[in-house]
């Protein structure tokens, strides 16, 4: 008898992203953390400190969007209390 | 070496995210503007959650393309969690609308028709013609509109100020009704005054987190981080987690409370009983700035007036008597409290004794600060401003309250909940700062503001959220205006009261929405709209922080804000059609005038004159609506807005000027000599609490606040034999409240596309389900199906089940009950008897 809606997750992008993220990690765990993080595709780590803290980077190629999946399974490491995003660009101009 | 843009790209987001975490990388730094990158950059308040982060929103040919955490950000300090992500693609979803759409047949508007495209002014003629009839036929209580905690400031007060100066009708809601208006009802019953005291800096300063209910780790990431880093790096930190079922939020927790629906009620008052008990109490405080009172009792559950429960209830026909309370004693009050003891409550909660005796003997150690946080569980309650009174009466027994790392603080989901919905009044029974329409001063002074004839403004609150769908349904409700709000997906019991209102022959829907929601797709005209940053905004967050914006990006085709949208309105209506002839005859100037004229052009909106925008770096921006109006719209409805709090009858809701937003990374009022506030009602932090009183409650006369006594009652609706499981609705991580803007970003649509059942294994194997299998799941008003879920990230105990509410194509609002706490009027999303067969 009801609407139900059609989302379809449709969105004008062909684009790909690059972005920075944040990843805070129990330092006790951190070296299979970082196993663990290096064995996302398009995934570098480019910084740890001292208090568990991680600098990353997520590359999109050729429009695969990984990247939203990528850090929400960050985030769902055991050891990782939070994986935050810092900068994101989204375009189809990357490689010009 | 040639770098490419994405060397360059790359290089930026390494250097910000080494930035924020304070980490040098050798040979990386932000390379500056007008390099490679040639990215444009301005801050901005995120358009989702109600924790109003600042972000970076990065524009490049007339399209945002990038966000930053705002590194100067006092709230998220360069930090954004997944949803700023979606941030820069929100506004490009496929199916954006562009222009108006009529319901038509034979090229004439038709409740049966289809959808055609028309012009603004063919869409406004229609819709005058239709608000005319009604108003004239029945008068304005037959008009409304359900407006939303994501309007920006001036977009709600100019919406508020068209229906209750306007149209003369008090039937405007907004959507935070269904989110934190039992936190409004609480605050204001206890302190006489909205909003919390503290703000974001308790997070540095607490030694102890009480969540009482919220999955902060998903729906307030950025807190989250914080509260991480406060309980990982303060020596003896605690964090205490209570829920009906257990989440994210618990893989920090020191002490895990998980409670039978409705019973958090018997564990604050357990916590009051033991700190009474134990020595817990700070006497000085009590008796100096507390009044105690015993709450009238079995207050119904804001049901219809003919269902059982309310024809059952004793003090729910009158507002005085559901309100009602009078004063008692301490020693009235301790024997009172002496019914919850430790056995009873852990026996009627579920939660183990020694989990219980570990939160008590925290809130009883004086030495301990310790914060409050709570959403959706406290609030979506049918007793929720008595769970609010109660967690604030712990607060005020022990004195943890108003000062750095200790207090009740109620998180919001909206980015300008506090900011419009609540500061500015868009309620059915409020208007600015704090005032009611039942109040003849209020009145009064709010006339004087608008320079409108005494008695312009009717006293009688207002439909609110739960009562406007019934209205529509019942033909009461005929001329009806939604913006910026999903409602259709968002409010209680679809399938008896939203769909058939909305759908009712008697009454023209019109719905203002970006996209095609299910809102928009049972209105019978559609109106595209500028979102975000297609438009100068400002929002206000849960720190009592407010935030400007400038436009970054026109919106596409002929979308157009919500603002000029109910501006552009009000020029299709003459005083005459709206007003009775005694009333313009106070104000004779008036005759003949516009509503936009009378409202706007007053002398007082428009008196800021057309300016370029300009940034400090000297970029310039566009504004639509000043381009339009010929006059800078934002700025003369926010310096108008801004008198009720500078001279306006309740005190501390003083605002900055409109310049110094645009300058800053937001203020928390009251804000006095270009001061901010951190922590309200003491002396030393506010400016309004009197000299030697240390600290003082002035949201009422005496300075005091009020405990109030006030027992467990049950649930409207309980799991039975048939309906033998309890339905709790919520959020998830990835998707923002209705989906609306997320379910649009395809990576995310693609991660967490449906809805599903979480279920304790024992009840999906009892009901011979696997995880995976698709499921039916029925209540008493409807059924939906969606697939089981076993073992994802939210743990149900027996007993209970758990579905988000994001999902399009599964509207779990066809289950639920619209039950209210008849004080707040909020509904009980929380708690609903369902049964779950095979699909």
């Amino acid at each position: 008898m009801i609407i139900d809606g059609k989302i379809d997750g449709k969105n004008d992008s062909n684009s790909s992203s690059l972005s920075g993220a944040l990843v805070h990690a129990d330092l006790k765990k951190i070296d299979q953390i970082k196993k663990d993080i290096l064995a996302f595709e398009g995934v570098e780590i480019h910084a740890v400190d001292e208090n568990g803290k991680i600098v990353i980077t997520i590359e999109e190629r050729g429009g695969n969007k990984i990247m939203a999946n990528t850090l929400i399974s960050i985030q769902d490491i055991e050891g990782v209390y939070s994986a935050s995003l810092i900068y994101e660009y989204s375009g189809d101009d990357l490689d010009e | 070496m040639k770098l490419s843009r994405r060397d360059f790209i790359k290089n930026n987001a390494i250097a910000s995210t080494a930035a924020v975490a304070g980490i040098t990388i050798p040979g990386i730094s932000v390379v500056e503007a007008g390099s490679k990158t040639e990215l444009r950059w301005d801050k901005a308040a995120c358009r989702f959650c109600g924790t109003g982060c600042s972000v970076l929103v990065g524009t490049h040919k007339g399209r945002v393309v990038a966000s930053q955490g705002d590194p100067d950000s006092p709230v998220n300090r360069g930090l954004n969690c997944i949803k700023g992500y979606f941030l820069s693609k929100i506004m490009y979803g496929k199916d954006r609308l562009t222009k108006p759409l009529l319901r038509k047949t034979d090229g004439k508007y038709d409740k049966n028709g289809k959808f055609e495209e028309v012009s603004w002014d063919e869409a406004f003629t229609v819709m005058a013609d239709k608000f005319k009839t009604t108003l004239k036929e029945k008068g304005p209580t037959a008009v409304g509109m359900f407006g939303s905690g994501q309007w920006t400031v001036w977009e709600g007060y100019a919406a508020a100020k068209l229906y209750k100066a306007g149209f003369r009708s008090n039937n405007i809601d907004p959507n935070a009704r269904h989110c934190m208006a039992s936190a409004v009802a609480g605050f204001m019953r206890t302190f006489g005054a909205d909003e919390p005291m503290g703000c974001y800096d308790d997070l540095e300063n607490a030694d102890a987190f009480v969540l009482w209910g919220p999955n902060m780790a998903e729906m307030h990431p950025i807190l989250w981080s914080r509260l991480t880093d406060r309980r990982l790096t303060h020596k003896g930190c605690e964090v205490h987690v209570m829920s009906t079922y257990k989440h994210r939020s618990f893989e920090l927790s020191d002490n895990d409370l998980i409670f039978k629906p409705q019973t958090d009620l018997i564990i604050a008052n357990y916590i009051a009983n033991y700190v009474v008990q134990n020595g817990g109490v700070n006497k000085e405080f009590v008796e100096k700035h507390v009044n105690l009172r015993l709450g009238n009792t079995d207050i119904g559950y804001g049901l219809r007036p003919e269902h059982p429960l309310e024809k059952k209830a004793k003090n729910n026909k009158k507002r005085k008597d559901t309100v009602g309370s009078k004063p008692m004693t301490f020693e009235e009050y301790t024997k009172f409290l002496s019914d919850y003891d430790l056995d009873s409550t852990s026996e009627k909660t579920g939660v183990p004794k020694e989990n219980l005796l570990k939160l008590a003997k925290l809130f009883n150690d004086p030495k301990k600060k310790i914060t409050s946080y709570w959403t959706m569980g406290m609030n979506q309650h049918t007793r929720g401003t008595w769970i609010n009174n109660l967690v604030y009466n712990i607060h005020l027994l022990t004195g943890k309250i108003s000062e750095p790392g200790s207090g009740p603080f109620s998180l919001t989901g909206q980015p300008s909940a506090c900011g419009t919905a609540r500061e500015v009044g868009t309620f059915a029974h409020r208007l600015p700062a704090d005032l009611v329409v039942m109040k003849k001063p209020h009145r009064d002074f709010s006339e004087k503001v608008w320079k409108l004839p005494e008695g312009t403004i009717p006293k009688k609150p207002g439909f609110h959220a739960v009562l406007q769908n019934r209205k529509l349904k019942d033909g009461k409700l005929n001329a009806y205006w939604v913006q910026c709000t999903n409602n259709m997906q968002a409010a209680p019991n679809m399938n008896e009261e939203s769909y058939p209102g909305y759908r009712n022959p008697k009454n023209f829907i019109v719905v203002s929405d970006p996209y095609p929601t299910v809102t928009a797709m049972a209105a019978d005209l559609i109106l595209p709209t500028a979102m975000w940053t297609e438009k100068e905004g400002a929002y206000g967050n849960a720190e009592r922080r407010t935030q400007f914006w400038r436009e970054q990006v026109q919106a596409p085709g002929e979308s157009k804000s919500d603002l000029w949208q109910v501006m552009e309105f009000s020029k299709r209506f003459k005083v005459e059609e709206v007003w009775p002839a005694d009333l313009i005859a106070k104000k004779p100037e008036y005759a003949g005038k516009t509503l936009y004229e009378v409202l706007y052009k007053n002398g007082q909106v428009d008196k800021y004159p057309t300016q370029e925008v300009k940034d400090s770096r000297g970029n310039v921006y566009q504004n639509h609506e000043m381009a339009d109006f010929g006059f800078y719209v934002q700025k003369g409805l926010y310096e108008e807005y801004r008198i009720f709090g500078l001279k306006g009858p309740k005190k501390g809701h003083d605002l900055a000027e409109f310049d110094a937003y645009h300058k800053s990374r937001g203020l928390r009022w009251p804000v006095v000599d270009g001061k901010e506030t951190l922590w309200r009602y003491r002396e030393g932090y506010d400016p309004f609490v009197k000299k030697g009183a240390g600290v003082e409650f002035y949201g009422y006369k005496d300075g005091k606040a009020k405990i109030f006594a006030l027992p467990y009652e049950p649930p409207a609706e309980s799991p039975d034999k048939e309906f033998d499981l309890w339905l709790c609705t919520g959020r998830v991580l990835e998707h923002w409240h209705s989906g609306s803007m997320t379910q649009r970003v395809p990576e995310l649509y693609r991660a967490v596309p449906d809805a599903k059942v979480f279920m304790h294994p024992d009840d999906a194997k009892a009901r011979k389900l696997r995880r995976g299998m698709k499921a039916k799941i029925e209540s008493r008003r409807g059924f939906i199906t969606v697939n089981v879920e076993t073992r994802g990230r939210n743990k149900p105990p027996k007993g209970l089940v758990f579905i988000p509410w994001f999902d399009a194509r599964h509207l779990v609002n066809k289950l639920t009950l619209d039950a209210t706490c008849p004080i707040s009027k909020e509904t009980d999303f929380k708690k609903c008897a369902i049964k779950i067969s095979k699909a």
